[in-house]
């Protein structure tokens, strides 16, 4: 994949707001672009990124006027306190650039013979979503490992959605991988909602659509996944616990469509994996390309997308030596299968028993008239964690009826340490930026 | 608040909200016999407390508009014993409720 062979192509590459870009198109406006990011003298830029075609461009272009780049979406870059905190925190000169920002464009496309190269050898920066309440880190990757790995592992789909925020280490996967296998890539432009997403993958039959197990839930629950999406021949889904009752839900839905339980961090990039189909759950790594081992209950990994550092922290080392990457990720294994069940920060101690937000809340949808749970836990002096029950519940349940069915659920099948101490009702789920659940009260 | 505006007002509509949501709470009559934490045959133990106390700070900010804030020391404080009673447990949150 070199950015010279998208100068002749002119199959699709993105589709926004009903309009076609064509891989020809995304060459010459990388071109125009190029002069810019080429002359300035920093080292790196700090681009306010979202799934539209005018960033991409602009993302490229840096790429490949061989500077490292660190994505910011739309809200962070109106915060001029994170983005000075960020440009301390890589160590580098920095420099800015908002989407509206005016660009020295070249009026006649610049053709630089090394583009190729220097894209090669690029640099790019992820930060971490942060979403265990913990700071940021700020981790640097090679472009060029992505694409030893989507050259080794192959084409697996001809359209997909834009649904990850585009300065997400899933959001510049998808970009780079639609990239490298010249295929299509469909952007609802940062727009989330469960009728604007289906309405997108529905009208221009995308056929991978990659999410969190949350907004599967959120689609679910909104009516908009039904057999019209029949087009979609495969849905991945990762980056936090997945609730088994979705995915059962899921499949009755579109029994037809694969489900793919993905596993990726920031700093490993995305790994190759095989579902349980019994379980979809459960997954395991694909060996062939990423090796895993459990060690004290931790997840070890190999990756070919692998970060080259963290900018802005110690990487914790995996007991297995430099080549392997401690996920500090619990999981398990079961019939050859892995259970991811948190991070260990997660972890809810109540007075020295210990489990995770999943488990709970697995056994709590099975209460009649739920429709989504979260469990949410703060430090307590008395007992170690309070937990806090979010429940959505269905439109038509009786609050009242709901209160006595999760009285008596909670006393006949969850044991007395897991009871939460506190119950809410909500009418919608509270998500981090990433479509994940927050955790922390 | 008088000792019976806090019975009335604050601890039976927490004792009900208690019946209603806590699993493992079961006080069908109150009264003064009510041995709620620390002594022989108390309703409540030290996973469960938690969740009640939180119903109380829950009500006592719903009726009176007050946060107060039960801690750790005064459940264990075996002078005052607080939760041994429910004479203790009004005389407490009146404490606590003039001090908010």
């Amino acid at each position: 994949m070199i950015p010279e062979n998208w100068k002749s192509n002119k199959s699709v590459f993105l589709i926004e707001n009903d309009h076609d870009y064509s891989y020809h198109d995304l060459y010459i406006s990388l071109c125009s672009f190029f002069p810019h990011f080429k002359q300035s003298t920093a080292i790196c830029f700090i681009l306010e990124s979202n799934n539209s075609f005018l960033s991409y461009s602009r993302f490229l272009a840096a790429l490949a006027a061989g500077k490292t780049v660190l994505l910011a979406s739309p809200a962070q870059f109106k915060d001029n306190a994170y983005l000075e905190l960020l440009a301390k925190e890589t160590g580098f000169e920095c420099a800015f650039l908002s989407l509206n920002a005016p660009l020295s464009l070249s009026s006649k496309a610049e053709e630089n013979k090394n583009i190729s190269e220097t894209f090669l050898k690029s640099r790019f920066i992820v930060r971490t979503s942060g979403s265990s309440g913990m700071m940021f880190k700020l981790i640097e990757h090679s472009t060029e490992n992505f694409f030893s790995k989507y050259e080794k592992v192959g084409p697996h789909f001809e359209k997909t959605y834009a649904f990850s925020p585009a300065e997400s280490i899933a959001g510049i996967e998808t970009l780079l991988e639609v990239l490298f296998h010249q295929k299509s890539l469909v952007t609802g432009l940062d727009l989330y909602d469960p009728v604007h997403v289906c309405s997108l993958l529905k009208k221009y039959k995308v056929d991978y659509f990659q999410t969190t197990p949350t907004f599967l839930s959120m689609m679910i629950i909104s009516k908009q996944l039904s057999s019209e999406l029949n087009g979609l021949q495969k849905i991945a889904y990762g980056s936090e616990p997945s609730l088994l009752s979705a995915l059962n839900e899921f499949k009755k839905i579109l029994p037809d469509t694969e489900l793919m339980h993905t596993y990726g961090m920031s700093e490993i990039g995305i790994l190759k994996t095989l579902t349980d189909i019994e379980d979809p759950t459960r997954f395991v790594p694909d060996e062939h390309y990423n090796p895993f081992k459990i060690v004290e209950g931790l997840l070890q990994v190999q990756s070919l997308t692998r970060m080259n550092r963290y900018l802005n922290a110690v990487e914790l080392p995996s007991p297995l030596g430099k080549d392997w990457f401690n996920t500090n990720d619990r999981a398990v294994l079961e019939k050859g299968y892995l259970k991811v069940i948190g991070r260990s920060e997660d972890l809810i101690n109540i007075g020295g028993r210990k489990f995770y937000p999943i488990e709970l809340e697995n056994l709590l949808m099975n209460i009649s008239g739920v429709q989504d749970v979260t469990i949410l836990s703060e430090k307590n002096e008395m007992i170690g964690s309070v937990i806090t029950a979010v429940f959505v519940l269905n439109r038509e349940t009786d609050e009242a009826e709901f209160r006595k069915n999760y009285k008596s659920y909670c006393r006949d099948h969850i044991v007395s340490y897991m009871h939460p101490h506190k119950i809410r009702l909500e009418k919608d789920l509270t998500l981090a930026p990433r479509m994940k659940k927050m955790r922390k009260s | 608040m008088n000792e019976t505006e806090i019975r009335n007002k604050i601890l039976s509509p927490a004792i009900e909200r208690a019946n209603e949501t806590m699993p493992s709470f079961f006080l069908e009559h109150p009264d003064d016999s009510v041995v709620f934490y620390g002594r022989p045959k108390a309703i409540l133990d030290s996973l469960n407390l938690v969740s009640f106390v939180f119903i109380l700070e829950e009500i006592v900010e719903e009726v009176t508009g007050l946060k107060i804030k039960i801690t750790t020391q005064d459940v264990l404080d075996t002078e005052k014993a607080p939760f041994a009673s429910m004479n203790n447990l009004v005389a407490f949150l009146q404490t606590k409720m003039a001090g908010a």
